[in-house]
This record gives C-alpha cells, sequence and structure tokens, in this order.
C-alpha cells in the first residue's frame, strides 16, 4: 500500500474514531434524552397507575397518561429511525469529505517524493543531467540536499570514468592493432623476402614461387583493408537517431534476409502486444543482423568440425534459430521501466565457457576471418540506447542472445 | 494487518457508497395483495389482504387507546365508462379498532358486517383490520375497471395538544392502491 493510501485511510479512520463515540453517547448514553429515554420503566409505571386506580375519575387520569405517552412514542419512533440514518449519512459524508481532503493534501505533501521517483526514473535510464527543486519542507528539503549533492557526484564519476574510458580504449585499440596490423606485414615481409631471394639466385621455380607468393601478398592485404574497413565502422558509428518504431517489424524484414539459406530454419514467436520502442532503426537492423548471422556460421564452423569426426551426424543435424519478442513488465513498475526483449537462440553448439568470456573483447573471434568487432559495434550500438546485450548457452543445446530495450516514453 | 488496511483503502469508499444507498432506499410499501375474484351473476366477490400496514408506531397508536379508522374504497374508474360500462360504482368499507387501556383488550368493528368482536393480541388486531374476505360488490356493468384504495383517518392526539395528527404518515402518504378488469 502506498504512501499515500496510508496516510487518506489513517485520515479517515481518525474521523472516524471521533464521530462514532459521539453518536454512540447520543443514541445509548444520554439517559435524559426525551428520545432515547428508558421507555420500558416509565410505562410500566403508567400501566400500573391503570391498574391501582381506585376511582372512575383516577382510571380517566391515568388513561390519558398512558394515552399521551404512547402518543408520543409513536410520534418519536420515526424520528429515532431518522437520527440514526441521518448520524450514519454523517458519518459516510464525513469520510468522503475527508478522503477528499487528504487526498488533495497528501498529494501537497507528497510532491517531493513524486519528483524524486520521477527522477530516479530517469537515472535508472541513464539521464542524470536533472536536478531536485529545493521545497520549503526541511525534511523534505535535507533529502533534496543530499540527492542533489549525490547526483553532482555521480556526474563528476562520470565524467572521470569516461574520460579513463576513453584512454584504456584508445591504449587497447592500439595495442590490438598493432597486433592485428603485424601480422600482415610479417607474412609480406616474408613474401617479398623470399621473392627477392628467388630472383638474385635465378631459381628455376621463380614463375610458381612468383604465382604463390603475390597470392598470399594479396591475400593479406585483403584482411589488411578489411581491418582497416571495421575499424573505420567502429571508429565512426554515428549518434543513434531514435524514433519510435515497431522492434517486430525490424526482426521479421532481418529474419527475412536469411530465410532462403538451405538447412536453416526459423521459427517465430513474436508478442504482438509489445509497444514501441524508440530506436535508430538502421543500428538494431545491425545489431540483429549481426547476431543471426554469427549463429548461421557459427553453425557452418561446427558441421565442418563435425564432419570431420563423423560426416553422417553432421548431414542429419536439424540446425533452427528461434526468435522472441516479448515484453518484460517490471514487479515494481514505478521506479523500473518497461522493457522490450528479443531472443535468437539457435540449437547448434554450445559457446565454450573460455570463450564467453571474451565474447566482447575487441577483435577476438574464433571465425577464419573473423575481425572481432562485430559484436562489440553491436553492444556499443545497444549501449546508445540504453539497452543491454546478453549471451549465454542454452540449458540444452546451443545459445541464446539476449537484446534488451527500455520502453521510454521520453 | 496489511492485508486489512489494503483491503480498506480498495474497498471502503465502496462499502461507503453502498451504505449511503441503501440508506435512502424505502422500507417495505404498505400494498394489496392479488386479489380473488369471484364473479355471480350481477355481483363481485373480492377478497384481498394489506400487507406491511402495521409498522412500529402505527402499533404504539392503537395502544396509546385512540381509535383508528382504516378505510377502503371500491370505485369503477371513471374515464373506463366509456369503454361499456354505465354504472358510477363506489363502496366503502370501514375496519376500526380501539385499544381498552384498563382490560388489555381490542375492540375491532367491521362495517360491511355490521359486527364487532373483541381480541387480545396486536397480531389478531393487524390479522381482522387488514383482511378483506369476500366483499360484496354489486355491479351489473359488461365491462368494470375497479380501483381499490386504502387510507387512514386523521387522529386527535392529546401529546401534541389535541391538534390533528396524519396517521397517513406511518405509509409515507402513499395510499396503497390495486386495479382490476372484469369483462362479463
Amino acid at each position: 500500500m502506498t504512501l499515500r493510501s496510508r496516510l487518506i485511510l489513517a485520515f479517515a479512520l481518525i474521523l472516524i474514531l471521533a464521530v462514532v463515540p459521539i453518536i454512540m453517547f447520543t443514541s445509548k448514553v444520554a439517559p435524559f434524552n426525551p428520545i432515547f429515554g428508558t421507555k420500558g420503566n416509565i410505562e410500566s409505571s403508567l400501566e400500573n397507575a391503570v391498574a391501582n386506580a381506585k376511582t372512575p375519575e383516577e382510571l380517566v387520569v391515568a388513561e390519558k397518561a398512558i394515552q399521551e405517552y404512547r402518543q408520543s412514542s409513536a410520534l418519536l419512533e420515526p424520528l429515532k429511525l431518522e437520527f440514526i440514518k441521518f448520524s450514519i449519512l454523517l458519518v459516510c459524508g464525513l469520510f468522503l469529505v475527508s478522503v477528499f481532503i487528504a487526498s488533495i493534501y497528501v498529494k501537497y505533501i507528497t510532491r517531493p517524493l513524486q519528483e524524486l521517483t520521477y527522477i530516479s526514473q530517469k537515472i535508472a535510464g541513464g539521464d542524470i543531467s536533472m536536478t531536485l527543486n529545493k521545497v520549503k519542507d526541511k525534511e523534505f528539503n535535507k533529502l533534496t540536499t543530499s540527492f542533489n549533492f549525490m547526483l553532482e557526484s555521480l556526474r563528476e564519476a562520470r565524467e572521470k570514468l569516461k574520460l579513463t574510458e576513453r584512454h584504456t580504449a584508445w591504449q587497447e585499440m592500439s595495442r590490438m592493432l598493432a597486433h592485428e596490423i603485424k601480422n600482415p606485414l610479417t607474412a609480406l615481409q616474408l613474401s617479398n623476402q623470399r621473392l627477392r631471394e628467388k630472383y638474385l639466385t635465378k631459381s628455376n621455380d621463380l614463375p610458381e614461387v612468383i604465382d604463390k607468393t603475390t597470392k598470399i601478398m594479396e591475400s593479406e592485404i585483403n584482411n589488411f583493408v578489411t581491418l582497416v574497413g571495421k575499424f573505420s565502422e567502429f571508429a565512426r558509428l554515428p549518434s543513434p537517431d531514435k524514433k519510435p518504431t515497431n522492434l517486430n517489424e525490424i526482426i521479421k524484414e532481418c529474419v527475412g534476409l536469411y530465410e532462403n539459406i538451405p538447412d536453416v530454419k526459423f521459427k517465430e514467436n513474436y508478442d504482438e502486444s509489445i509497444p514501441e520502442v524508440i530506436i535508430d532503426a538502421g543500428q538494431i537492423k545491425q545489431v540483429v543482423k549481426n547476431i543471426i548471422k554469427n549463429a548461421i556460421e557459427a553453425r557452418v564452423e561446427n558441421l565442418a568440425e563435425a564432419e570431420i569426426e563423423d560426416p553422417d551426424a553432421a548431414v542429419e543435424e536439424n540446425f533452427e534459430i528461434s526468435v522472441t519478442t516479448k515484453w518484460n513488465i517490471p514487479p515494481r513498475r514505478g521506479l523500473l521501466l518497461d522493457e522490450v526483449e528479443t531472443i535468437i537462440s539457435n540449437n547448434g553448439k554450445a559457446i565454450s565457457e573460455e570463450d564467453l568470456k571474451h565474447l566482447f573483447h575487441p577483435y577476438f573471434t574464433t571465425k577464419e576471418g573473423g575481425s572481432g568487432l562485430g559484436l562489440i559495434i553491436s553492444e556499443r550500438i545497444l549501449v546508445a540506447h540504453n539497452g543491454k546485450i546478453e549471451i549465454e548457452n542454452n540449458q540444452d543445446k546451443g545459445a541464446r542472445v539476449s537484446i534488451k530495450l527500455p520502453v521510454n516514453k521520453a | 494487518m496489511e492485508v486489512l488496511l489494503n483491503f480498506a483503502a480498495t474497498k471502503v469508499i465502496a462499502v461507503v457508497i453502498g451504505v449511503v444507498a441503501l440508506l435512502g432506499t424505502k422500507g417495505k410499501d404498505v400494498a394489496f395483495t392479488t386479489p380473488k375474484i369471484i364473479v355471480v351473476s350481477d355481483t363481485i366477490y373480492v377478497s384481498t389482504v394489506l400487507k406491511s400496514a402495521f409498522p412500529k408506531g402505527l402499533k404504539e397508536i392503537i395502544l396509546s387507546g385512540t381509535p383508528v379508522n382504516l378505510r377502503v374504497t371500491f370505485q369503477n374508474k371513471e374515464s373506463d365508462l366509456r369503454q361499456g360500462g354505465m354504472s358510477h360504482f363506489s363502496k366503502e368499507i370501514v375496519h376500526n379498532v380501539k385499544y381498552n387501556i384498563a382490560e388489555k383488550n381490542f375492540l375491532i368493528t367491521i362495517s360491511e358486517s355490521d359486527t364487532s368482536f373483541v381480541v387480545k393480541e396486536m397480531r389478531q388486531v393487524e390479522q381482522c383490520m387488514t383482511n378483506f374476505n369476500k366483499v360484496k360488490l354489486v355491479c351489473p356493468d359488461k365491462y368494470i375497471v375497479m380501483v381499490v384504495k386504502a387510507y387512514m383517518d386523521p387522529i386527535k392526539m392529546e401529546a401534541i395538544g389535541g391538534k390533528e395528527f396524519e396517521l397517513m404518515a406511518f405509509w409515507d402518504y402513499q395510499m396503497p392502491s390495486l386495479k382490476f378488469i372484469i369483462k362479463r
């Protein structure tokens, strides 16, 4: 129950507790009240007077007394009922009025808390640029000051982190790039040395060597160009141009690109009730395509490995990629945002525990000719959307990738 | 406790509104039961009972020894005379009760049979006063729209300085009525 409901209820209960004793006093306790006075005693006394009358005159007087008394009682009976009705209506009316007043009052006193909740939601969504307004109330003012101080510290920490991240990223990038460039350069250097040696010794197999060596050099140069291209893509990733988009449509479009690949089945399960998400459709498509492509390529590699071990088993494999979308509503909706989750799962070979740890490291790849930048670019895109990507193995077979995007009305 | 508070917070307003609505509704209305009608030649015999006619306050008035008259009228509705009815038929029956404070019994007089009798219990009074058994109506018309109405005479009340008091207040000033059609 919310603080507001509790306060309103307390307000109303206090009011009832104050009114009920008044009604009880009026209806039960007040013995001298002409309406609620003790009836039985008076009536029996009057009846005794009638029974004990000695003369006709006495009898007439006694009868007149009892007649007047009973006529009064008859008149007071409906009044008593009306009084009780009125009392109940009064209590109910006061209750409703008190709830109304309490709700206005409580809304007023809990406004800073509402503001705090709103800002907490924004912080949860990654926005820490806001500050709480100062209020008159002392207690809330302390809370506001502390909260604003915390936000300021958070902003400073984020700036420092950004700077550190930038430095670390450049260091890592330089190290990895140097390593990756060194490999093709070594191959080129060796090929060049061999070619020169064969030329100087006027070797008989010079034409074959030229042919073989230039092929190697061309291949290494191609690898080099691919690497530079991917690096350029990673470095130039633009800011997302976010618009409200139906995620199901995007996923269907991506799946459509790979549907015709032989021996790959897609099992699609879309939650049509999911709300629109604010995303850059192009970038999210890039993420989804990358994940589906990874699943298909992993399957080809697995098949190649399996074919060596057991050719029959490799042919019989029934490879399936399951694509699911769903709407996750958090249990405490006030503080956490709803999110839309896309799960791309396959029933192929599971990822080794060691590989799982390095999946999001730059230049880590298990594929021949892979750049090792696909997943890190996907992760970067999702971070820019306040979303996240998780990869884990299925309990039985294969692996699953979960992409979560917040349902943000901003 | 938490469950109770939760329940109270969400349902209490509905309960309050329900109580208010319930208090706003009226109690039982005074009404005639469905009449039993026997037609023999020009004569019609009607039997009916007046229900919920004795609220607590009215019983108290009777017990004070004040005479109470209950009148029931039978009338051929004038607007329906054009339908074939010819007679301006009208009949009134009076049931009277008077409590004897000294003897602690009730004297009941029925105008139709011109009889009086004494009963001891209020329950019997209620039964005798509200029961209209085989009321004889002589009306030769072929088409009769009969309207039956009941009301009580005002009384003089010593408790309010001998002023007149409208007993119909106990019936919320509503005259119970009954309408039936006889085609011959």
